[in-house]
């Protein structure tokens, strides 16, 4: 009872509650067709945002919140994904030369175990360089992450890319999404909670403020008490971890992977969905997501135009509005108390 | 020994060419402490203009020399309207730096738009493309492109070190109070020196076409390496930027060689890395550590 | 309990500080003062970890600090504030006592992702020291306000709050008055000596003679990183080498 007291307890968490209740109504009433129209590509698309929102909060939490720079996200991204397709398919990797597989819900956790010691890997020179060379240390990362996938062909099939990538199913229950997304959509949903639940726990606990301290002013955090080195790890495996696990969502979900979803330019759209919905905050990456999702799509016919968008965006967005979206509410929360104010003590 | 004069000179001409990259890096990092993602673009767009130029019928000397003052303004233009207002609002590091990627990034995809996205042919400069060294064949192209570029460097160090305005872009980059107090304008040093590295760019560009090819992905692919190049020799230090450039060329050319081409890119980034980790201030030492 | 010998710090051939000698006894509130450039700020940074020497030894009760990451010599008991303002500027004032605390709590990233109890009691704990702090020092009731909110001098005084968040056995203040008015000044010195009444060693550096000479034991003068004089405040005023310092010699 306390418990559930607790959790009813803050404005924001009710808040909360009632988005989480609408996202799992809404497509229970698509599907029985009881409002809209079922549309199947509704639901790729919300997996889509789902799967990206959790790759832009790890983000966030290495950039929004420890202020370190990574052009290079998407090679976490290529680990989770090919690391739980090669532990679960049958033809390649595990399955090819050792007859063994795990069971995907398990091979995509195991990923993004992997994403999260290489992460701490590359962590370690990163954390002592001044930031320029932590993006080309990143840059890099995310080339050789490219060129091992790609070049590696008779462990990963090179660009020719993994098909039949094997379909989820945890006690019986599958979540087959080679007909529709539908079922796949609510296990998206369910680890977005999950991830933005944990999200908010550590940013919010000593961790959090650590990481928070060394992106604010580095010497104060160290003279604080804060292990700089140490942080500044820990913060790089969460986010790998983060990053990879939406990797290897993602492989399941769409059902083939090649090498060209983890290029340079993926890094890019990670970091425009970041500054664009507000870095540093729960719901930034998730409008972030959101919207620059919709725009991919609907982008689609414009593919080549694409890229171009992003670019403009960002430039505009570092110069006018660099707290992105979410932090517009900050601003007219701001402008609201200054204008109708009045006296303060 | 044929093979090994025209990997060689295929060597230096790569050496080159990201040698006129590293120096942009050099150049910008020392004059305003930020790193600039724009430089390898910069490159490809001055290909692309100096091939238009010379599908209009242009000579190539014309050509070249009016790519490279269009990168020289573009390049100003850059700092001045773009950096130089973050700058002003005090914004973080990273944000300049992800500008500059951005900025990038538009470049690309406007020559892709531009110019359609097939690889274009230089047309050969020369009339008899091909000269002996020794007895082994190389391009005249290739020829000129190397001394083109050691001209060019050492105009750039007569510039920096004989001259009173390149005296003070350096007294600018040590120190900016102190050089203002001398009455050197450092916004126009430090808009000088973008133009001067854009400038470069192109130049790097322009050279290495005939050898290679103009196309909008020509920048990303140079990028990577031409940072290799840089950080080996040491980040933001002219004589770094140059030795380091020509090592990375030299080193890809006779892995891809004498080994195998697919494992040149591996070799490239695996060094670079290697050297971020062990020894970050390259070659020449230069100062980067954080706290 | 602070000791510090022959401590020497060369930056290319200019040597910042030179051989330099003392002794802190616990409980004593202990000034260094000098001309600018003397190298005072230079020598709390070889303390406290900011600086590593070319040469010399710092003890903190016996045990070498010298050369110590910054967050080490915190952990072993030092606190310090700066000369200019170094606070968290987008965190509250709560916020930031609480990282003040951080080498003091316990519960790690596994127990911060499941909340367990212990967590949360920690945290409540805490959020409960951070608020003494805040009586402590003057500056209840500020607990949410963001730090460009407070004027200057209680900027300062938060900075002091949150070194004294780790329970520090030395405290060291890099011109804790600077830029504050007489009103704030007397105000700090009673925060000193309120201090030091809680058994923390304080070692600080200021311009202001009056407050220096007023709130502490014995000081130590500095000149172009050689130490010229060391005794209380009566001596060290009537010492003819520390007149000459400052108001140059003829």
């Amino acid at each position: 009872m306390e418990k559930i007291k607790q959790i009813f307890s803050s404005k924001r968490n009710l808040v909360f509650t009632a988005v989480v209740a609408l996202l799992i109504l809404i497509p229970v009433m698509m599907e029985n067709n009881i409002i809209f129209k079922q549309s199947k590509y509704v639901y790729l698309l919300l997996c889509l945002i789902g799967i990206y929102t959790i790759a832009t909060s790890g983000l966030d939490i290495v950039f929004g919140y420890t202020g370190q720079i990574s052009f290079g996200h998407a090679g976490f991204f290529c680990i989770g994904a090919y690391g739980s397709v090669l532990l679960s398919h049958s033809e390649w990797g595990l399955g090819k030369y050792m007859g063994v597989t795990l069971p995907p819900m398990a091979s995509i956790l195991t990923a993004a175990v992997l994403a999260a010691v290489i992460g701490a890997l590359l962590a370690f020179p990163a954390s002592k360089l001044v930031f320029h060379f932590l993006s080309l240390l990143t840059i890099a990362f995310n080339q050789l992450m490219l060129l091992v996938v790609a070049n590696f062909a008779g462990l990963t099939n090179g660009y020719v890319g993994i098909t039949r990538v094997p379909q989820i199913s945890i006690f019986g229950f599958s979540f087959n999404t080679v007909s529709s997304k539908y079922n796949y959509y609510f296990l998206v949903l369910f680890f977005v909670i999950v991830f933005l639940i944990i999200k908010e726990n550590i940013v919010h606990s000593r961790i959090g403020r650590g990481f928070i301290a060394i992106r604010e002013n580095v010497m104060a955090a160290n003279g604080c008490g804060v292990n700089i080195k140490s942080y500044k790890i820990m913060s790089f495996a969460i986010s790998a971890f983060y990053v990879g696990f939406a990797g290897g969502l993602y492989a399941h979900m769409v059902g083939f992977i090649s090498p060209d979803t983890f290029v340079q330019n993926t890094s890019v759209i990670f970091i425009t969905m970041l500054l664009f919905g507000g870095s540093g905050n729960l719901v930034g990456p998730v409008i972030g997501a959101a919207v620059i999702t919709v725009i991919q799509e609907g982008l689609q016919s414009l593919s080549d135009y694409r890229m171009l968008v992003y670019g403009i965006f960002i430039l505009i967005i570092i110069l006018f509005q660099p707290q992105g979206i979410s932090g517009l509410s900050k601003d007219i929360s701001g402008f609201i108390r200054r204008s109708g104010g009045g006296k303060r003590a | 020994m044929n093979m090994f004069i025209s990997v060689l000179i295929g060597g230096l001409v790569l050496g080159c060419t990201y040698g006129m990259l590293s120096l942009g890096y050099s150049l910008i990092y020392q004059a305003s402490g930020y790193m600039n993602f724009t430089q390898p673009n910069l490159l490809m767009f001055g290909a692309f203009i100096a091939w238009q130029c010379l599908e209009y019928g242009m000579p190539f000397p014309v050509a070249l020399m009016f790519a490279v003052i269009i990168m020289f303004i573009i390049g100003w233009m850059m700092e001045r309207f773009v950096i130089r207002i973050l700058v002003n609002k005090k914004a973080k590091n990273v944000y300049v730096v992800l500008t500059t990627l951005a900025l990038s990034i538009i470049l690309e995809n406007a020559a892709m738009l531009i110019w359609d996205a097939r690889p274009h042919y230089f047309p050969a400069i020369f009339r008899n493309s091909v000269m002996k060294i020794g007895s082994a064949t190389v391009s005249k192209e290739s020829i000129l492109c190397i001394t083109v570029a050691v001209c060019a460097m050492v105009i750039l160090q007569f510039f920096l070190n004989k001259t009173k305005f390149g005296t003070a872009m350096r007294a600018a980059a040590q120190n900016k109070t102190a050089a203002s107090c001398m009455g050197i304008n450092v916004n126009k040093t430090i808009g000088v020196t973008y133009g001067i590295a854009g400038a470069l760019a192109c130049l790097g560009g322009v050279l290495v076409a005939p050898t290679l090819y103009v196309s909008y992905q020509l920048g990303t692919q140079l990028s990577a390496k031409s940072f290799a190049g840089a950080v080996i020799g040491g980040y933001g230090n002219i004589y770094g930027a140059i030795v380091g450039a020509i090592l990375i060329g030299l080193l890809e050319t006779f892995v891809s060689a004498y080994v195998s081409s697919a494992y040149k890119e591996f070799i490239v980034y695996g060094v670079m890395i290697l050297f971020m980790i062990f020894k970050p201030s390259g070659i020449f030492n230069a100062k980067v550590y954080e706290v | 309990m602070l000791k510090v010998t022959d401590l020497t710090i060369n930056f290319s051939g200019l040597k910042a500080v030179d051989s330099l000698n003392f002794e802190i006894e616990k409980g004593e509130v202990f000034g260094l003062i000098g001309p600018n450039g003397a190298g005072k700020t230079t020598t709390f940074n070889m303390i406290s970890g900011t600086l590593k020497p070319t040469s010399g030894a710092v003890e903190l009760n016996g045990r070498r600090i010298d050369g110590n990451y910054m967050y080490q010599t915190n952990r072993l008991g030092v606190a310090r504030t700066y000369q200019n303002i170094n606070l968290f500027r987008s965190m509250t004032v709560l916020e930031n006592i609480l990282v003040g605390q951080q080498s003091r709590l316990e519960c790690g990233l596994l127990a911060a992702v499941l909340r367990t109890s212990k967590q949360r009691k920690e945290e409540a704990k805490a959020v409960e020291k951070a608020c003494d702090i805040l009586n402590f020092v003057g500056m209840e009731h500020k607990e949410n306000s963001y730090s460009n909110s407070l004027s200057y001098g209680e900027q300062r005084i938060l900075e002091i709050a949150r070194a004294l968040a780790s329970d520090p056995i030395l405290l060291i203040l890099d011109e804790p008055a600077a830029g504050m008015n007489p009103t704030e000044k007397n105000q700090l010195a009673d925060l000193v000596l309120r201090i030091r009444k809680k058994g923390i060693t304080i070692l600080l550096v200021e311009h202001d003679m009056k407050f220096v000479m007023g709130i502490t034991d014995r000081i130590c003068v500095l000149n172009y990183g050689k130490r010229i004089a060391l005794g209380t405040p009566a001596e060290v005023q009537a010492d003819p080498a520390v007149i000459e310092a400052y108001l140059g010699g003829g």
